[in-house]
């Protein structure tokens, strides 16, 4: 098989999504941030 | 690097505007930063990929400019014959002592030139990329620097003594004064071309005072070698001194060009200087390397791009870039070979690479991938599970946190986890990525540590993923659901003021047993690490630990730098999974009335009320078909190392209601097993 490789995050495209503005959001698990995503 | 578009245009037509053209250029590969117009002109700041030496140089980028305006062949400098006719007369001598460090040298003698300030045209085209000018002879070798990419000096011939030019390293004590004025020490790391006697300039960087070209040169000598890019870039270093000779060095130049740079600049020299260029040159050292061939079919194209391209428009572009097309072996396929420039491609797919990038990477059309995916394969136990346990943790006000795998073992000390089991990385990026985690304590304690920080009072947190061990020089992981409960246990106004206990955490775990339909299970007193005395146990199913849940430890929480109780627990996901009830079997509601009996024992402290439970269980059978602590003393009412625990048990029979002596029989059954088997007494 034969294919294009890339890489890019999850992380990246949540923040595409919802408009987040810092990745470290995503692995400082404030609650007011993971509040609100209920 | 700076490019100046009205030299540029000297060889490639270019019909758009600047703007136009930056655009395409960069979308090519070849990123335009700084756009500047000065007068009539305008100046291009082009960032250089290291891949690329080749874009060093106006040849170089007017070809990308052909290949993205479609023209074929860009316009080739004139520059005298490649081809020397062989001769006896040999007015100087070339020898290369480190052939290593210099894999070709061309010298060329340059009679009778005149030396003046340079024209206009050159004067303009060098001072528009921010150089100094200086005069004619020496500006023509910086001319060629920027137009073919190929660094070169001339010398003064008559000032090299014993008309011998020699690449050699430097000994330790020699030096020389650069055309700087500055005199720089020298040793054996650093290359040199030298006459006779003494060094006459720091090969591929910067050339001495004594022979520099001036006002009363008349005979030149030409240089144009190829250097080795590890022995410049040293000596550089080393000299602190960096030119624009050496950093086309440093990146390679193409060997190839070595030879058309000298003959071009030969030919400036006589147009401009007037110089006899008759005399036969010198080419030294050079060994060919092979010709790169490289077979190309069309079809490969559209196979790894998703696009169709015309045989006419591959043969265009691969052309305007410097490669020759012949038909190749086979339908369909061009045999193309690679210019000495182009390093880079090796493949077929670089080809291929080559012509997407020209083409457009916005062209390729978006499509989907055809998938021919099976949508058979159900769910998977486990994930159903973890999907369970997600929705209950959710439903019980508990928030999912995600955490990094990867930590320091500080970190794992700090959490009190034992050191035998971990599984270190062998090359970590920094201390905080040292090993993968044995636990998911670590990481949590993190998580609450920064959410008090940030004053935040009840905190609530799950995580649902993997742990790693390393069992002698086997790897494995497990996946776990860590829970963690910390401050107030209910946010309203009126239980705002109770804070979160071991029991909260333990009636979490008994509701998402009790979701699995997991009813055989056993708390047990057990002492990890990381727990305190007090409150540490692990939950047992048919005698097999599925969970551990306790209080951390002071000790624990003041490495985290936490000041609040913290309730955590750990669940094994596949032990959940594996033990959940798969069938739910019926069983007819009781028909009978049922008799509810207390009785109150005072134990030792120590003693848990699940074991007294476990024995009324056992002693009663199916007969109690209730069993609830209601109440647990300690105080004035009993001795200071005692307790006291009170259960209410329901006596029921499926078949019959049961009579007074039965309940009797039974609830002293029960009584005279607690009484001696937990050392109690009646209260």
């Amino acid at each position: 098989y034969s294919g294009f490789a890339f890489g890019m995050g999850v992380e990246r495209i949540a923040m595409l999504k919802y408009g987040i503005d810092d990745i470290r959001l995503f692995f400082e698990n404030d609650m007011r941030f993971i509040k609100q995503f209920s | 690097m700076k490019i100046s578009l009205s030299w540029l245009k000297k060889y490639v037509d270019v019909k758009i505007t600047p703007q136009k053209l930056a655009e395409k250029l960069t979308s090519a590969g070849l990123e335009v930063g700084d756009i500047q117009k000065t007068g009539a002109d305008t100046i291009f700041d082009i960032e250089i990929t290291s891949n690329r030496p080749d874009w060093l140089s106006l040849l170089g980028i007017a070809r990308e400019v052909a290949a993205v305006s479609g023209i074929r062949n860009i316009n080739i400098p004139k520059a005298l014959p490649l081809k020397v006719k062989a001769s006896m007369k040999k007015p100087f001598s070339i020898q290369i002592k480190d052939v290593k460090a210099c894999s070709r040298y061309i010298g060329r003698l340059i009679r009778d030139v005149k030396i003046s300030e340079s024209e206009p045209w050159m004067k303009n085209s060098i001072e528009s990329l921010g150089a100094r000018t200086i005069n004619n002879a020496a500006d023509i070798t910086n001319y060629c620097l920027y137009e073919t990419g190929q660094p070169m000096h001339a010398f003064d011939f008559d000032k090299i003594e014993g008309n011998r030019i020699i690449v050699r390293r430097a000994q330790k004590g020699e030096t020389i004064i650069t055309i700087d004025g500055v005199k720089r020490e020298l040793d054996e790391s650093i290359l040199v071309i030298a006459d006779s006697v003494k060094p006459v300039a720091i090969a591929g960087i910067m050339g001495g005072i004594e022979t520099e070209v001036s006002i009363s040169t008349k005979n030149i000598l030409l240089e144009s070698a190829y250097f080795d890019p590890v022995t410049i870039r040293r000596a550089s270093r080393k000299l602190g001194l960096s030119t624009e000779s050496n950093y086309r060095f440093e990146r390679k130049v193409d060997s190839e060009n070595v030879l058309f740079a000298s003959c071009r600049a030969a030919y400036l020299y006589k147009e401009i200087c007037g110089g006899n260029t008759e005399e036969p040159f010198l080419d030294v050292n050079y060994i060919r390397g092979g010709t790169r061939i490289i077979q190309l079919k069309t079809e490969n194209f559209e196979r790894l791009i998703g696009m169709k391209i015309t045989a006419a428009r591959v043969k265009s572009i691969l052309q305007s870039l410097g490669f020759t097309i012949k038909p190749g072996k086979g339908k369909n396929c061009l045999s193309v070979t690679v210019p000495s420039f182009r390093d880079d491609v090796a493949l077929e797919e670089d080809l291929i690479e080559e012509l997407a990038r020209i083409e457009g990477f916005d062209k390729i059309e978006e499509s989907m991938p055809p998938i021919k995916a099976r949508i058979d394969s159900a769910y998977t136990d486990i994930y159903m599970t973890k999907s369970k346990m997600r929705r209950l943790l959710l439903g019980q006000g508990i928030n999912e946190i995600v955490t990094i795998t990867l930590l320091s073992t500080r970190s794992l000390d700090d959490a009190m986890l034992d050191g035998g089991n971990r599984v270190l990385v062998m090359n970590p990026l920094s201390a905080e990525q040292e090993a993968l985690r044995t636990s998911l304590l670590p990481s949590t304690l993190k998580v609450i540590n920064t959410n008090l920080n940030r004053r935040i009072k009840q905190i609530r947190v799950f995580e649902i993923d993997s742990i790693y061990e390393r069992v002698k020089n086997k790897f494995s992981q497990t996946e776990f659901a860590s829970i963690a409960l910390t401050g107030t246990a209910y946010q309203n106004w009126k239980d705002h003021s109770r804070r979160v206990t071991f029991y909260d955490l333990k009636g979490v775990i008994e509701s998402m047993l009790d979701s699995f339909g997991i009813s055989e299970y056993k708390f047990e007193n057990k002492k990890l690490d990381y727990f305190s005395s007090e409150q540490s146990a692990v939950i047992t199913v048919k005698g097999q630990v599925i969970a551990e849940l306790g209080k951390i430890s002071k000790k624990v929480c003041k490495n985290f730098d936490i000041s609040e109780d913290i309730f955590f627990a750990q669940i094994n996901v596949a032990a959940l999974c594996l033990n959940r009830k798969k069938e739910y079997c019926f069983t007819p509601v009781a028909r009978y009335p049922s008799v509810v009996r207390d009785i109150a024992l005072v134990v030792k402290k120590n003693v848990a009320a699940g074991l007294a439970m476990d024995i009324i269980k056992e002693t009663a059978g199916a007969l109690a078909v209730k069993i609830e602590l209601f109440d647990v003393y300690s105080g004035d009412q009993v001795q200071t190392d005692s307790k006291s625990l009170a259960f209410s048990i329901e006596y029921q029979s499926p078949d019959a209601t049961l009579t007074e002596e039965q309940v009797n029989l039974v609830h002293s059954k029960v009584q005279n097993e607690l009484l001696t088997r937990l050392n109690a007494i009646l209260r």
